[in-house]
C-alpha cells in the first residue's frame, strides 16, 4: 500500500495523482487501529488528521504547500501541542492539556505535516523498554512478546509499523537511538542545542533532545532541515546556522574517515550484532572509505556519570508536579505539605521515583562534591575523548545496542541492568554530539539490528552521509 | 558507603515523597546498588579537570530583559485542580 520510499517520492505520486493524501491517512489510521495491541499511541487524531489532510491537498494542488506538504507524523507525548493533552505517559498528567505548542511541532506544522497523534512513551522519558507507561506497556511490531526499546519506544513502533510516515523522539540517554535499532528503522539524535526544547518536558535539561524517526535517510534529512535551528524561546538553541542536508546528500560522494572505537566492542555484545557491524565495516573498507581503531577510554565511565548528573536533573526538574498548579493532586490531604507529597507519591510511578531519590541524594548537603561535582568533571574527560578522536576522523561506527530487543519483563526487576543497555548511546548525551541509528539486518530471531554513527557537534550531515551509504549497501 | 533505612526515608522527605516500609526497603537496596556501581568515578583523576555543564561550544545566549506577552490568566489557570478563577487553591498552609 505504500508505493513511495521517501517523502519526495510521495509528493511527486500526490501532484502527479497517483496517490490520494486523504487514503494515505486512511490507511495510516487503520494500521493504528489494527494494530492497537502494540499501544504505540495515547492519542490518535483522526478528525483533525483528515480536515488537515483534505486541506493540504488542496494546497498541493494550488501549488503552495510547505516542504512536508503530506508527510504524515506521530509526536511523542512529552512534547506540547495547543489543546491536546499532554500526558507524558504519567498518570499526574493523565488530564493535562498543552496551552501551547512545541516549537519542534509548530515548523512540522508550518510546513504542512499532517499530525496524526501522540505515541506513549516511558513515564518522562525514562526507561529503556517503553515497560514505565502509565498507560502500558508499548510491545516491538517484529515480536509482541519484545520490548520496543526505549523511552521513544511508540514513535518507532509507529514508524517501524506503518502508523505514519515519520515520528518524533526525544533523546536523553539514547531514548530514540535504542528503540530505532529495537525496531528496525533509522533514528536521529542531533547536537545539543540544534532543535528548540520549547514545549518539551524537562527531564535532563542538559542532555535533553528532540529528533526524527524514519524508514529513510532522506526523510531524516528532510525533518531535520525544517525542525534544527535557532529559537529564542529556548536560550540554549543555537544560533549556528543549519545546513541544506537534502542538496548536500545530493551532491556528495566524499571518501569518510571512519574511526571504530574499540570500547564499544568489548565483553557483552551479542555476536549476532558484532557480526553485523564487522560486515558492513568491510563493505564501507572495499567502497573505498577509510576504517581506523580509535580509543574512548573514558567510555567506562559514561553510564555511572550519566545517571548520577540525569538523575540530579529530574529531582530538580520534576518538583514542579506537585498537584498544586496542574496535575493530579491527590484527595483529603490535612496541610499544604501533606498535599504535595500525597500527590507526587500517589500519581508518580516506580521509576521516575527511583531517579528522584537517587538524584537527591546525589544533590544533598555534604555528598554534592562527592557525586553531582565529580560527575560533572568526569563529563568533561568524556568531551575530551570525542575531540580528541575527531580531530583524526569523520564519524565513529558502533553498534546502537549491546543487543536486539530484550523480552517484555526480563529486566523490569533490575534497574541496574536496564541501565547498562544504555551502554552505547550515553555517550554522545554526555558529550552533546549528534547520534544516529541504522537498521542494518536482524538476528536469529528476526530481531533487527542497529549500527550507531557518531559525528562531531552540528556535524549531523556528516551522520546523513554515512547514513546514505550504508543504507544503500543494504538495499 | 552505604545508605540506611533511616537515611533512605529523610531523602525521601526532602523529595516530598511518602513511602511504606515495603518499599522503603526496595528503594534502600535500589539506592545502594547504584551508589556502588557509581563509585568507580571516585578512582578517575579528576584534580585537574573544570566541571562541564554545558556540553557544546555554542554557548547559551541572554535575551533582552523587556516585557513581552505571556498566557492570561484564564489560559494559565485552564489546568489547575482547584480555583477560584484568579487564584490556585490549596489547602490551608499557615497554622491555625
Amino acid at each position: 500500500m505504500i508505493q513511495y520510499d521517501n517523502h519526495r517520492q510521495k509528493l511527486a505520486l500526490i501532484c502527479s495523482g497517483q496517490l490520494s493524501l486523504q487514503e494515505n491517512v486512511e490507511f495510516f489510521l487503520s494500521n493504528i487501529k489494527k494494530q492497537s495491541n502494540l499501544n504505540a499511541f495515547i492519542s490518535v487524531f483522526e478528525e483533525q488528521a483528515r480536515k488537515q489532510a483534505s486541506l493540504v491537498a488542496s494546497k498541493i494542488a494550488q501549488g503552495n504547500a510547505g516542504k512536508l506538504a503530506g508527510m504524515v507524523v506521530a509526536v511523542k507525548d512529552v512534547l506540547a501541542l495547543e489543546g491536546e493533552k499532554l500526558t507524558c505517559a504519567s498518570a499526574i498528567l493523565a488530564n493535562f492539556t498543552s496551552i501551547y505548542t512545541a516549537t519542534a511541532v509548530q515548523k512540522l506544522i508550518d510546513e504542512d505535516a499532517v499530525i496524526i497523534g501522540k505515541t506513549n512513551c516511558d513515564e518522562f522519558a525514562m526507561g529503556s523498554s517503553n515497560e514505565n507507561s502509565a498507560f502500558g506497556a508499548v510491545k516491538n511490531p517484529v515480536n509482541a512478546e519484545y520490548v520496543p526499546g526505549g523511552s521513544s519506544g511508540g514513535s518507532a513502533v509507529a514508524v517501524a509499523a506503518y502508523m505514519c510516515d515519520v515520528a518524533l523522539g526525544t533523546d536523553t540517554g539514547g531514548s530514540i537511538r535504542q528503540p530505532a535499532s529495537f525496531c528496525g528503522v533509522v533514528g536521529l539524535k542531533p547536537t545539543y542545542s540544534r532543535v528548540s526544547r520549547y514545549g518539551l518536558t524537562a527531564f535532563a535539561s542538559s542532555f535533553d533532545t528532540i529528533g526524527p524517526f524514519a524508514r529513510s535517510i532522506d526523510d531524516v534529512a528532510a525533518v531535520m532541515e525544517v525542525i534544527a535551528g535557532y529559537d529564542d524561546r529556548d536560550a540554549t538553541s543555537s544560533k549556528i546556522a543549519v545546513e541544506n542536508y537534502i542538496t548536500e546528500l545530493s551532491l556528495t560522494s566524499d571518501v569518510l574517515r571512519i574511526g571504530v572505537p574499540k570500547e564499544y566492542f568489548g565483553e557483552g555484545l551479542q555476536p549476532e550484532v558484532r557480526s553485523a557491524i564487522t560486515s558492513i565495516l568491510d563493505k564501507l573498507r572495499e567502497a573505498g572509505h577509510q576504517i581506523q581503531e580509535v580509543s574512548l577510554p573514558s567510555t567506562r565511565n559514561a553510564i555511572a556519570t550519566y545517571y548520577i548528573l540525569t538523575m540530579a536533573e529530574v529531582s530538580s526538574n520534576l518538583e514542579r508536579f506537585d498537584g498544586a498548579r496542574y496535575g493530579e493532586r491527590a484527595e483529603n490531604s490535612a496541610n499544604l505539605n501533606d498535599m504535595y507529597c500525597n500527590s507526587r507519591t500517589e500519581k508518580l510511578g516506580k521509576e521516575v521515583k527511583r531517579r528522584i531519590l537517587l538524584g537527591t541524594y546525589v544533590l544533598s548537603a555534604g555528598y554534592y562534591d562527592a557525586y553531582y561535582r565529580k560527575a560533572q568533571q568526569v563529563r568533561r574527560l568524556i568531551k575530551e575523548d570525542f575531540s580528541r578522536v575527531f580531530s583524526q576522523v569523520d564519524v565513529l561506527v558502533t553498534p546502537t545496542a549491546p543487543t536486539t530487543a530484550f523480552r517484555i519483563g526480563e529486566k523490569s526487576t533490575d534497574p541496574l541492568e536496564m541501565y547498562l543497555s544504555d551502554i552505547y548511546t550515553t555517550s554522545a548525551n554526555l558529550a552533546g554530539i549528534p547520534g544516529m541509528s541504522i537498521p542494518v539486518g536482524s538476528d536469529n530471531n528476526g530481531l533487527p539490528i542497529g549500527l550507531q554513527i557518531m559525528a562531531n557537534e552540528f556535524q549531523e550531515l556528516e551522520l546523513l552521509k554515512l547514513g546514505s551509504v550504508i543504507e544503500k549497501i543494504m538495499r | 558507603m552505604s545508605v540506611t533505612k533511616d537515611e533512605a526515608a529523610y531523602i525521601a522527605k526532602l523529595a516530598n515523597l511518602n513511602f511504606s516500609e515495603d518499599e522503603l526497603v526496595s528503594y534502600t537496596h535500589d539506592l545502594n546498588e547504584m551508589l556502588e556501581y557509581v563509585s568507580q568515578l571516585q578512582a578517575v583523576d579528576t584534580s585537574s579537570v573544570e566541571p562541564l555543564t554545558h556540553p557544546i561550544s555554542s554557548e547559551p545566549w541572554m535575551r533582552r530583559d523587556e516585557l513581552r506577552p505571556s498566557v492570561s490568566r484564564e489560559t494559565a489557570l485552564k489546568n489547575a485542580p482547584q480555583t477560584d478563577n484568579e487564584y490556585f487553591i490549596v489547602p490551608k498552609v499557615i497554622k491555625q
